[in-house]
Protein backbone atom coordinates (compact mmCIF):
# COMPACT_ATOMS: atom_id res chain seq x y z
CA UNK A 1 0.00 0.00 0.00
CA UNK A 2 1.72 3.25 -1.03
CA UNK A 3 -0.36 5.58 1.61
CA UNK A 4 1.51 8.78 -0.26
CA UNK A 5 0.22 8.04 -3.62
CA UNK A 6 -3.18 7.01 -2.13
CA UNK A 7 -3.33 10.48 -0.16
CA UNK A 8 -2.22 12.57 -3.51
CA UNK A 9 -4.80 10.89 -5.48
CA UNK A 10 -7.89 11.44 -3.02
CA UNK A 11 -6.91 14.97 -2.42
CA UNK A 12 -5.65 15.73 -5.81
CA UNK A 13 -7.70 13.66 -8.17
CA UNK A 14 -6.65 14.02 -11.89
CA UNK A 15 -9.05 16.32 -13.93
CA UNK A 16 -10.06 13.12 -16.03
CA UNK A 17 -10.75 11.69 -12.63
CA UNK A 18 -13.44 14.40 -11.66
CA UNK A 19 -14.74 14.94 -15.31
CA UNK A 20 -15.92 10.93 -14.44
CA UNK A 21 -17.25 11.73 -11.26
CA UNK A 22 -19.46 14.11 -12.69
CA UNK A 23 -20.13 12.24 -15.46
CA UNK A 24 -21.59 9.36 -13.10
CA UNK A 25 -23.99 11.85 -11.60
CA UNK A 26 -25.14 13.66 -14.61
CA UNK A 27 -25.58 10.82 -16.27
CA UNK A 28 -27.59 9.24 -13.26
CA UNK A 29 -29.97 12.36 -12.98
CA UNK A 30 -30.96 12.80 -16.44
CA UNK A 31 -31.50 8.87 -17.03
CA UNK A 32 -33.57 9.25 -13.67
CA UNK A 33 -35.45 12.69 -14.68
CA UNK A 34 -36.16 11.24 -18.18
CA UNK A 35 -36.79 7.09 -16.08
CA UNK A 36 -39.69 9.21 -13.88
CA UNK A 37 -40.96 11.08 -16.58
CA UNK A 38 -41.67 7.88 -18.44
CA UNK A 39 -42.52 5.41 -15.45
CA UNK A 40 -45.23 8.12 -15.01
CA UNK A 41 -46.25 7.68 -18.51
CA UNK A 42 -46.28 3.75 -18.17
CA UNK A 43 -47.83 3.66 -14.95
CA UNK A 44 -50.83 5.51 -16.29
CA UNK A 45 -50.88 3.68 -19.38
CA UNK A 46 -50.84 0.26 -17.43
CA UNK A 47 -53.72 1.73 -15.86
CA UNK A 48 -55.77 2.16 -18.66
CA UNK A 49 -58.96 0.95 -19.51
CA UNK A 50 -58.07 -0.30 -22.91
CA UNK A 51 -56.73 -3.98 -23.12
CA UNK A 52 -54.68 -2.99 -25.51
CA UNK A 53 -52.56 0.24 -24.16
CA UNK A 54 -52.40 -1.93 -20.93
CA UNK A 55 -51.15 -5.19 -22.51
CA UNK A 56 -48.11 -2.83 -24.30
CA UNK A 57 -47.10 -1.12 -20.93
CA UNK A 58 -46.90 -4.23 -19.62
CA UNK A 59 -45.00 -5.44 -22.45
CA UNK A 60 -42.79 -2.53 -22.22
CA UNK A 61 -41.73 -3.22 -18.56
CA UNK A 62 -41.36 -7.03 -19.11
CA UNK A 63 -38.68 -6.39 -21.47
CA UNK A 64 -37.25 -3.99 -19.82
CA UNK A 65 -36.94 -5.59 -16.66
CA UNK A 66 -36.12 -8.65 -17.96
CA UNK A 67 -33.16 -8.21 -19.71
CA UNK A 68 -29.25 -6.62 -18.12
CA UNK A 69 -28.73 -3.08 -19.35
CA UNK A 70 -25.20 -4.40 -20.09
CA UNK A 71 -26.99 -6.15 -23.08
CA UNK A 72 -29.49 -3.26 -23.89
CA UNK A 73 -25.50 -0.94 -23.67
CA UNK A 74 -23.84 -3.20 -26.18
CA UNK A 75 -26.59 -3.61 -28.05
CA UNK A 76 -27.78 -0.30 -28.90
CA UNK A 77 -24.27 1.67 -28.92
CA UNK A 78 -22.44 -1.33 -30.74
CA UNK A 79 -24.86 -3.27 -32.30
CA UNK A 80 -27.06 -0.82 -33.91
CA UNK A 81 -24.32 0.39 -35.67
CA UNK A 82 -23.03 -2.07 -37.00
CA UNK A 83 -26.27 -3.45 -38.36
CA UNK A 84 -26.56 -0.10 -39.60
CA UNK A 85 -29.96 0.96 -37.81
CA UNK A 86 -28.41 4.31 -36.19
CA UNK A 87 -25.12 4.97 -35.77
CA UNK A 88 -24.64 7.38 -32.37
CA UNK A 89 -22.84 10.44 -33.41
CA UNK A 90 -21.05 13.38 -30.75
CA UNK A 91 -23.85 15.73 -29.78
CA UNK A 92 -22.33 19.58 -29.14
CA UNK A 93 -25.13 21.04 -27.10
CA UNK A 94 -24.26 24.28 -25.80
CA UNK A 95 -20.48 23.80 -25.96
CA UNK A 96 -20.67 21.02 -24.10
CA UNK A 97 -19.92 17.47 -26.77
CA UNK A 98 -22.00 14.74 -25.27
CA UNK A 99 -20.38 11.11 -26.64
CA UNK A 100 -22.32 9.06 -28.55
CA UNK A 101 -21.62 6.30 -26.12
CA UNK A 102 -22.93 8.59 -23.36
CA UNK A 103 -26.13 8.96 -25.47
CA UNK A 104 -26.73 5.60 -25.92
CA UNK A 105 -26.16 5.07 -22.09
CA UNK A 106 -28.34 7.47 -21.23
CA UNK A 107 -31.12 6.18 -23.50
CA UNK A 108 -30.56 2.92 -21.97
CA UNK A 109 -30.36 3.59 -18.44
CA UNK A 110 -33.90 5.74 -18.90
CA UNK A 111 -35.83 3.42 -20.52
CA UNK A 112 -34.83 0.46 -17.76
CA UNK A 113 -35.53 3.17 -15.21
CA UNK A 114 -39.12 3.84 -16.69
CA UNK A 115 -40.09 -0.03 -16.62
CA UNK A 116 -39.04 0.50 -12.65
CA UNK A 117 -40.51 3.56 -11.51
CA UNK A 118 -43.68 2.84 -14.04
CA UNK A 119 -44.16 -0.30 -11.35
CA UNK A 120 -43.27 1.98 -8.38
CA UNK A 121 -45.27 4.53 -9.39
CA UNK A 122 -48.46 2.43 -10.26
CA UNK A 123 -48.16 0.84 -6.61
CA UNK A 124 -48.29 4.48 -5.30
CA UNK A 125 -51.51 5.86 -7.86
CA UNK A 126 -52.91 2.63 -6.13
CA UNK A 127 -52.38 3.46 -2.97
CA UNK A 128 -54.30 7.00 -3.39
CA UNK A 129 -57.84 6.44 -1.68
CA UNK A 130 -61.15 6.11 -3.99
CA UNK A 131 -62.34 9.64 -1.76
CA UNK A 132 -59.56 11.67 -2.81
CA UNK A 133 -60.71 11.22 -6.73
CA UNK A 134 -64.38 11.40 -5.73
CA UNK A 135 -63.61 14.55 -4.10
CA UNK A 136 -61.84 16.26 -7.23
CA UNK A 137 -64.05 14.42 -9.29
CA UNK A 138 -67.34 16.43 -7.89
CA UNK A 139 -65.32 19.49 -7.12
CA UNK A 140 -65.44 19.58 -11.02
CA UNK A 141 -61.46 18.88 -11.83
CA UNK A 142 -60.66 17.04 -14.81
CA UNK A 143 -58.80 13.50 -15.22
CA UNK A 144 -55.60 15.50 -15.58
CA UNK A 145 -56.12 17.70 -12.73
CA UNK A 146 -56.95 15.33 -10.61
CA UNK A 147 -53.99 13.13 -11.69
CA UNK A 148 -51.21 16.06 -11.14
CA UNK A 149 -53.11 18.47 -8.75
CA UNK A 150 -53.92 15.14 -6.29
CA UNK A 151 -53.03 11.24 -7.06
CA UNK A 152 -49.56 11.58 -7.93
CA UNK A 153 -48.81 14.29 -5.26
CA UNK A 154 -50.27 12.02 -3.00
CA UNK A 155 -49.12 8.87 -4.31
CA UNK A 156 -45.15 10.48 -3.70
CA UNK A 157 -45.44 8.95 0.17
CA UNK A 158 -45.34 5.52 -1.21
CA UNK A 159 -43.17 6.65 -4.19
CA UNK A 160 -40.38 8.22 -2.77
CA UNK A 161 -38.75 6.02 -0.44
CA UNK A 162 -38.17 2.91 -3.49
CA UNK A 163 -37.41 5.65 -6.00
CA UNK A 164 -34.52 6.86 -3.74
CA UNK A 165 -33.79 3.03 -3.50
CA UNK A 166 -33.97 3.33 -7.29
CA UNK A 167 -31.61 6.02 -8.02
CA UNK A 168 -28.94 4.79 -5.78
CA UNK A 169 -28.45 1.51 -7.55
CA UNK A 170 -28.49 3.69 -11.28
CA UNK A 171 -25.40 5.51 -9.68
CA UNK A 172 -23.64 2.63 -9.05
CA UNK A 173 -25.50 0.53 -12.54
CA UNK A 174 -23.28 3.33 -14.54
CA UNK A 175 -20.22 1.52 -13.81
CA UNK A 176 -21.37 -0.90 -16.71
CA UNK A 177 -21.22 1.70 -19.42
CA UNK A 178 -17.94 1.06 -19.34
CA UNK A 179 -18.22 -1.91 -21.66
CA UNK A 180 -19.46 0.67 -24.47
CA UNK A 181 -16.03 2.32 -23.41
CA UNK A 182 -17.97 5.38 -21.82
CA UNK A 183 -15.63 7.48 -19.51
CA UNK A 184 -16.96 7.12 -16.06
CA UNK A 185 -15.38 6.03 -12.73
CA UNK A 186 -14.66 2.65 -13.94
CA UNK A 187 -13.08 2.92 -16.37
CA UNK A 188 -11.13 5.96 -15.99
CA UNK A 189 -9.99 3.90 -12.20
CA UNK A 190 -9.33 0.94 -14.58
CA UNK A 191 -6.67 3.14 -16.62
CA UNK A 192 -4.98 4.70 -14.10
CA UNK A 193 -4.42 1.78 -12.56
CA UNK A 194 -3.23 0.14 -15.27
CA UNK A 195 -1.05 2.95 -16.24
CA UNK A 196 0.45 3.26 -12.84
CA UNK A 197 0.10 -0.25 -11.58
CA UNK A 198 -1.66 0.94 -8.17
CA UNK A 199 -5.44 -1.04 -8.41
CA UNK A 200 -5.71 -0.93 -4.55
CA UNK A 201 -5.31 2.41 -4.10
CA UNK A 202 -7.14 3.65 -7.19
CA UNK A 203 -9.96 0.93 -6.58
CA UNK A 204 -9.85 2.54 -2.93
CA UNK A 205 -10.57 5.91 -3.94
CA UNK A 206 -12.85 4.51 -6.48
CA UNK A 207 -15.00 3.32 -3.87
CA UNK A 208 -15.02 6.16 -1.59
CA UNK A 209 -16.18 8.46 -4.78
CA UNK A 210 -19.46 6.29 -4.66
CA UNK A 211 -19.64 6.55 -1.35
CA UNK A 212 -19.61 10.52 -1.62
CA UNK A 213 -22.02 10.54 -4.54
CA UNK A 214 -24.44 8.60 -2.47
CA UNK A 215 -24.68 9.69 0.38
CA UNK A 216 -25.42 13.52 -1.41
CA UNK A 217 -28.14 11.84 -2.36
CA UNK A 218 -29.06 10.46 0.76
CA UNK A 219 -29.10 13.80 2.56
CA UNK A 220 -31.57 14.92 -0.90
CA UNK A 221 -33.68 12.23 0.21
CA UNK A 222 -34.11 12.70 3.60
CA UNK A 223 -34.78 16.16 3.24
CA UNK A 224 -37.72 15.40 0.34
CA UNK A 225 -39.40 13.11 2.63
CA UNK A 226 -39.08 15.91 5.14
CA UNK A 227 -41.16 17.81 3.06
CA UNK A 228 -43.82 15.27 2.45
CA UNK A 229 -44.31 14.72 5.57
CA UNK A 230 -45.60 18.56 5.89
CA UNK A 231 -49.31 17.35 6.48
CA UNK A 232 -48.57 15.96 9.76
CA UNK A 233 -47.38 18.98 11.06
CA UNK A 234 -48.81 22.07 13.02
CA UNK A 235 -48.13 25.26 11.43
CA UNK A 236 -47.26 27.00 14.78
CA UNK A 237 -44.78 24.81 15.83
CA UNK A 238 -40.96 25.97 14.93
CA UNK A 239 -38.75 24.58 12.34
CA UNK A 240 -36.32 22.98 14.86
CA UNK A 241 -39.57 21.63 16.86
CA UNK A 242 -40.23 19.97 13.41
CA UNK A 243 -36.93 18.58 12.67
CA UNK A 244 -36.71 16.88 16.55
CA UNK A 245 -40.12 15.04 15.00
CA UNK A 246 -39.35 14.35 11.92
CA UNK A 247 -35.70 13.19 12.21
CA UNK A 248 -35.94 11.21 15.30
CA UNK A 249 -35.31 7.63 14.63
CA UNK A 250 -39.29 6.58 15.90
CA UNK A 251 -40.92 9.25 13.99
CA UNK A 252 -44.35 7.54 13.61
CA UNK A 253 -46.69 10.40 13.87
CA UNK A 254 -49.57 8.27 15.87
CA UNK A 255 -47.18 7.37 18.89
CA UNK A 256 -46.58 11.53 18.79
CA UNK A 257 -47.82 12.67 22.08
CA UNK A 258 -47.83 16.17 21.51
CA UNK B 1 -89.20 21.97 -11.44
CA UNK B 2 -85.95 22.92 -10.20
CA UNK B 3 -84.61 19.67 -10.31
CA UNK B 4 -86.51 16.77 -11.77
CA UNK B 5 -84.97 13.09 -11.22
CA UNK B 6 -87.01 10.29 -13.14
CA UNK B 7 -86.82 7.03 -13.27
CA UNK B 8 -83.11 6.30 -12.42
CA UNK B 9 -82.01 2.58 -12.81
CA UNK B 10 -78.71 1.40 -11.76
CA UNK B 11 -76.93 -2.28 -11.94
CA UNK B 12 -73.48 -3.16 -10.62
CA UNK B 13 -73.80 -6.45 -14.14
CA UNK B 14 -76.53 -8.21 -12.49
CA UNK B 15 -77.22 -6.56 -9.17
CA UNK B 16 -80.71 -4.03 -9.76
CA UNK B 17 -79.47 -1.47 -6.81
CA UNK B 18 -81.92 1.41 -8.06
CA UNK B 19 -85.23 0.31 -9.15
CA UNK B 20 -86.40 3.37 -10.14
CA UNK B 21 -86.38 6.21 -8.23
CA UNK B 22 -88.03 9.79 -9.51
CA UNK B 23 -88.50 12.67 -7.11
CA UNK B 24 -88.38 16.46 -8.03
CA UNK B 25 -87.53 19.35 -5.86
CA UNK B 26 -88.04 22.97 -5.90
CA UNK B 27 -86.06 25.98 -5.61
CA UNK B 28 -84.65 25.76 -1.84
CA UNK B 29 -86.43 22.34 -0.66
CA UNK B 30 -84.03 20.10 1.42
CA UNK B 31 -84.81 16.57 0.96
CA UNK B 32 -83.77 14.19 3.28
CA UNK B 33 -83.34 10.84 2.59
CA UNK B 34 -83.41 7.95 5.00
CA UNK B 35 -83.34 3.93 4.83
CA UNK B 36 -81.91 0.90 5.98
CA UNK B 37 -78.59 0.46 4.82
CA UNK B 38 -78.18 -0.76 1.57
CA UNK B 39 -81.29 0.52 0.62
CA UNK B 40 -79.40 2.72 -2.45
CA UNK B 41 -79.43 6.15 -1.05
CA UNK B 42 -75.76 6.91 -1.50
CA UNK B 43 -75.96 5.38 -5.09
CA UNK B 44 -79.14 7.30 -5.70
CA UNK B 45 -77.01 10.53 -4.30
CA UNK B 46 -74.25 9.84 -6.95
CA UNK B 47 -76.43 9.13 -9.79
CA UNK B 48 -77.86 12.72 -9.55
CA UNK B 49 -74.19 14.20 -10.47
CA UNK B 50 -72.90 11.38 -12.08
CA UNK B 51 -70.33 10.16 -10.28
CA UNK B 52 -72.22 7.03 -10.65
CA UNK B 53 -73.45 7.01 -14.46
CA UNK B 54 -76.95 5.66 -13.69
CA UNK B 55 -77.68 2.45 -16.28
CA UNK B 56 -80.95 4.72 -17.36
CA UNK B 57 -82.98 7.83 -16.09
CA UNK B 58 -83.12 11.24 -16.63
CA UNK B 59 -81.99 13.91 -14.35
CA UNK B 60 -82.83 17.79 -15.47
CA UNK B 61 -81.24 20.94 -13.45
CA UNK B 62 -82.85 24.07 -14.29
CA UNK B 63 -84.53 22.22 -17.37
CA UNK B 64 -81.10 20.98 -18.73
CA UNK B 65 -80.33 17.66 -18.52
CA UNK B 66 -77.72 16.01 -17.00
CA UNK B 67 -74.97 13.32 -18.02
CA UNK B 68 -77.87 11.70 -20.53
CA UNK B 69 -78.79 14.23 -23.09
CA UNK B 70 -82.40 14.46 -24.79
CA UNK B 71 -82.27 11.07 -26.91
CA UNK B 72 -80.66 9.09 -24.00
CA UNK B 73 -77.43 8.86 -24.74
CA UNK B 74 -74.37 9.57 -22.68
CA UNK B 75 -72.63 12.85 -23.10
CA UNK B 76 -69.10 13.15 -23.20
CA UNK B 77 -66.69 13.41 -19.81
CA UNK B 78 -65.84 16.77 -20.16
CA UNK B 79 -69.21 18.09 -20.38
CA UNK B 80 -70.48 15.63 -17.54
CA UNK B 81 -67.56 16.78 -15.41
CA UNK B 82 -68.59 20.58 -16.63
CA UNK B 83 -71.90 19.91 -14.93
CA UNK B 84 -71.32 17.72 -12.13
CA UNK B 85 -70.06 20.95 -10.67
CA UNK B 86 -73.21 22.14 -10.35
CA UNK B 87 -73.62 19.76 -7.33
CA UNK B 88 -71.72 20.51 -4.54
CA UNK B 89 -71.25 17.25 -2.37
CA UNK B 90 -70.29 16.23 1.15
CA UNK B 91 -69.54 12.56 1.68
CA UNK B 92 -69.33 10.44 5.16
CA UNK B 93 -65.29 10.08 4.91
CA UNK B 94 -64.82 13.75 4.35
CA UNK B 95 -62.45 13.42 2.01
CA UNK B 96 -60.27 16.47 2.00
CA UNK B 97 -56.97 16.30 0.40
CA UNK B 98 -55.11 15.93 3.06
CA UNK B 99 -51.68 16.76 1.56
CA UNK B 100 -53.04 20.38 1.79
CA UNK B 101 -54.03 22.76 4.44
CA UNK B 102 -57.40 24.06 4.65
CA UNK B 103 -57.01 26.83 2.75
CA UNK B 104 -55.82 25.59 0.15
CA UNK B 105 -57.83 22.27 -0.15
CA UNK B 106 -61.05 25.18 -0.61
CA UNK B 107 -59.22 27.50 -3.21
CA UNK B 108 -57.82 24.47 -5.09
CA UNK B 109 -60.85 23.62 -7.12
CA UNK B 110 -61.87 27.36 -7.49
CA UNK B 111 -58.14 28.54 -9.23
CA UNK B 112 -58.01 25.15 -11.06
CA UNK B 113 -61.45 24.74 -12.23
CA UNK B 114 -63.06 28.39 -12.45
CA UNK B 115 -59.66 29.92 -13.50
CA UNK B 116 -60.14 32.68 -10.61
CA UNK B 117 -57.00 34.81 -9.48
CA UNK B 118 -55.53 33.59 -6.57
CA UNK B 119 -56.34 36.57 -4.14
CA UNK B 120 -60.00 36.51 -5.20
CA UNK B 121 -60.11 32.85 -4.33
CA UNK B 122 -58.26 32.95 -0.93
CA UNK B 123 -61.42 35.56 0.14
CA UNK B 124 -63.88 33.94 -1.13
CA UNK B 125 -62.18 30.99 1.22
CA UNK B 126 -61.30 32.99 4.66
CA UNK B 127 -64.89 34.19 4.05
CA UNK B 128 -66.18 30.51 3.98
CA UNK B 129 -63.77 29.49 6.26
CA UNK B 130 -65.44 31.97 8.89
CA UNK B 131 -69.09 30.80 8.01
CA UNK B 132 -67.90 27.63 9.52
CA UNK B 133 -66.18 28.57 12.49
CA UNK B 134 -62.73 27.61 11.22
CA UNK B 135 -60.73 30.62 10.02
CA UNK B 136 -58.23 29.85 12.72
CA UNK B 137 -57.35 26.81 11.49
CA UNK B 138 -56.48 27.82 7.90
CA UNK B 139 -53.31 26.71 7.62
CA UNK B 140 -53.47 23.33 9.72
CA UNK B 141 -53.97 20.08 7.70
CA UNK B 142 -56.83 18.08 7.44
CA UNK B 143 -55.23 15.03 9.63
CA UNK B 144 -55.01 17.34 12.75
CA UNK B 145 -58.49 18.06 13.58
CA UNK B 146 -61.19 16.55 14.60
CA UNK B 147 -63.67 14.80 12.05
CA UNK B 148 -66.42 17.66 12.71
CA UNK B 149 -63.84 20.01 12.04
CA UNK B 150 -63.11 18.11 8.84
CA UNK B 151 -66.58 17.74 7.73
CA UNK B 152 -67.19 21.88 7.88
CA UNK B 153 -64.37 22.44 6.45
CA UNK B 154 -65.03 20.14 3.85
CA UNK B 155 -68.56 21.83 3.53
CA UNK B 156 -66.98 25.08 3.09
CA UNK B 157 -64.88 23.50 -0.06
CA UNK B 158 -67.62 22.22 -2.00
CA UNK B 159 -69.83 26.23 -1.27
CA UNK B 160 -66.76 27.22 -2.45
CA UNK B 161 -67.51 26.24 -6.17
CA UNK B 162 -70.86 28.01 -5.81
CA UNK B 163 -73.36 25.22 -6.30
CA UNK B 164 -76.67 25.09 -7.10
CA UNK B 165 -77.63 21.75 -5.37
CA UNK B 166 -76.04 20.58 -2.39
CA UNK B 167 -75.76 16.28 -1.96
CA UNK B 168 -75.22 14.94 1.58
CA UNK B 169 -73.80 11.65 1.97
CA UNK B 170 -74.20 10.68 5.53
CA UNK B 171 -72.50 13.86 7.14
CA UNK B 172 -72.46 12.50 9.87
CA UNK B 173 -72.35 8.75 9.89
CA UNK B 174 -68.43 8.78 10.73
CA UNK B 175 -68.40 11.62 13.35
CA UNK B 176 -67.90 11.29 17.37
CA UNK B 177 -71.35 12.13 19.11
CA UNK B 178 -70.26 15.45 20.48
CA UNK B 179 -69.53 17.02 16.63
CA UNK B 180 -72.29 15.51 15.05
CA UNK B 181 -73.53 19.13 16.38
CA UNK B 182 -71.74 21.78 15.04
CA UNK B 183 -71.90 20.18 11.74
CA UNK B 184 -75.34 19.64 11.37
CA UNK B 185 -75.69 23.27 12.55
CA UNK B 186 -73.71 24.06 9.82
CA UNK B 187 -76.05 22.48 7.22
CA UNK B 188 -79.18 23.74 9.40
CA UNK B 189 -78.15 27.69 8.37
CA UNK B 190 -77.32 26.39 4.66
CA UNK B 191 -80.54 25.43 4.64
CA UNK B 192 -82.07 28.71 6.37
CA UNK B 193 -80.22 30.16 3.60
CA UNK B 194 -82.33 28.90 0.39
CA UNK B 195 -79.73 26.54 -0.67
CA UNK B 196 -81.49 23.09 -2.58
CA UNK B 197 -80.39 20.40 -0.49
CA UNK B 198 -80.53 16.40 -0.60
CA UNK B 199 -79.79 14.82 2.71
CA UNK B 200 -78.70 11.56 3.03
CA UNK B 201 -79.07 10.51 6.94
CA UNK B 202 -79.55 8.60 9.84
CA UNK B 203 -80.29 11.29 12.18
CA UNK B 204 -84.45 11.20 11.70
CA UNK B 205 -84.90 14.40 14.68
CA UNK B 206 -82.51 16.29 11.99
CA UNK B 207 -84.58 15.30 9.23
CA UNK B 208 -87.33 16.22 10.55
CA UNK B 209 -85.96 19.63 11.42
CA UNK B 210 -84.41 20.97 8.39
CA UNK B 211 -86.71 19.15 5.59
CA UNK B 212 -89.68 19.68 3.50
CA UNK B 213 -89.50 16.42 2.52
CA UNK B 214 -88.84 12.73 3.38
CA UNK B 215 -87.65 10.42 1.09
CA UNK B 216 -87.89 6.65 2.93
CA UNK B 217 -85.67 4.04 0.28
CA UNK B 218 -85.77 0.40 0.61
CA UNK B 219 -84.01 -2.06 -1.33
CA UNK B 220 -84.07 0.16 -4.06
CA UNK B 221 -87.53 1.41 -4.32
CA UNK B 222 -89.26 4.21 -2.71
CA UNK B 223 -91.29 3.50 0.69
CA UNK B 224 -92.62 6.90 0.72
CA UNK B 225 -91.72 10.63 -0.55
CA UNK B 226 -94.19 12.87 1.48
CA UNK B 227 -93.87 16.49 2.98
CA UNK B 228 -92.19 16.19 6.64
CA UNK B 229 -95.23 16.67 8.66
CA UNK B 230 -97.29 14.06 6.92
CA UNK B 231 -94.42 11.56 6.31
CA UNK B 232 -93.82 11.32 10.57
CA UNK B 233 -97.25 11.67 11.35
CA UNK B 234 -98.73 8.98 8.63
CA UNK B 235 -98.87 5.93 9.92
CA UNK B 236 -100.02 4.20 6.05
CA UNK B 237 -96.68 2.01 5.90
CA UNK B 238 -95.48 -0.75 8.30
CA UNK B 239 -91.94 -0.42 6.78
CA UNK B 240 -91.64 2.85 7.69
CA UNK B 241 -93.54 2.94 10.54
CA UNK B 242 -90.70 0.26 11.95
CA UNK B 243 -87.50 2.08 10.84
CA UNK B 244 -89.12 4.97 12.71
CA UNK B 245 -89.35 3.04 15.24
CA UNK B 246 -86.06 1.33 15.95
CA UNK B 247 -84.09 4.75 14.81
CA UNK B 248 -85.70 7.12 17.01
Amino acid sequence: MDWSFFADQLLNPTDKFVRAFFLVICMSLISMFFGVILGIIFALLRLSKSILIQTFSFLYIWIFRSVPVMVWFVLFYTGFAIADIYRFQDLNLFGFIIRGNVQAAIICLSMREAAYMAEVIRGGILSVEQGQVDASKVLGMTWWQTMYRIVLPQSLRVVVPPMGNNFNIMLKTTALASVIGVEELFLTTRTISAATFKVFEMFLILAIAYLIITMGWSMFQLVMEYRLKRHEQDPDKTLFQKFKINFRIDNNPHRDGS
Amino acid sequence: MFLEIDNIHKYYSQLHVLKGISTSLNKGDVLSIIGPSGSGKSTFLKCINFLEYPSKGTVMLNGEPIGFDYSGKLMNEKVICQQRRKFGMVFQNFNLFWHMNLLENIIEAPIRVLKKSKIIAISEAEELLNKVGLYEKRYNFPKKLSGGQQQRAAIARALAMKPEVMLFDEPTSALDPETIGEVLKVIEQLANEGMTMLVVTHELNFAKNISTRVMMMDEGLIVDDLSTDSFFNSQDNIRKTNFIGQNH
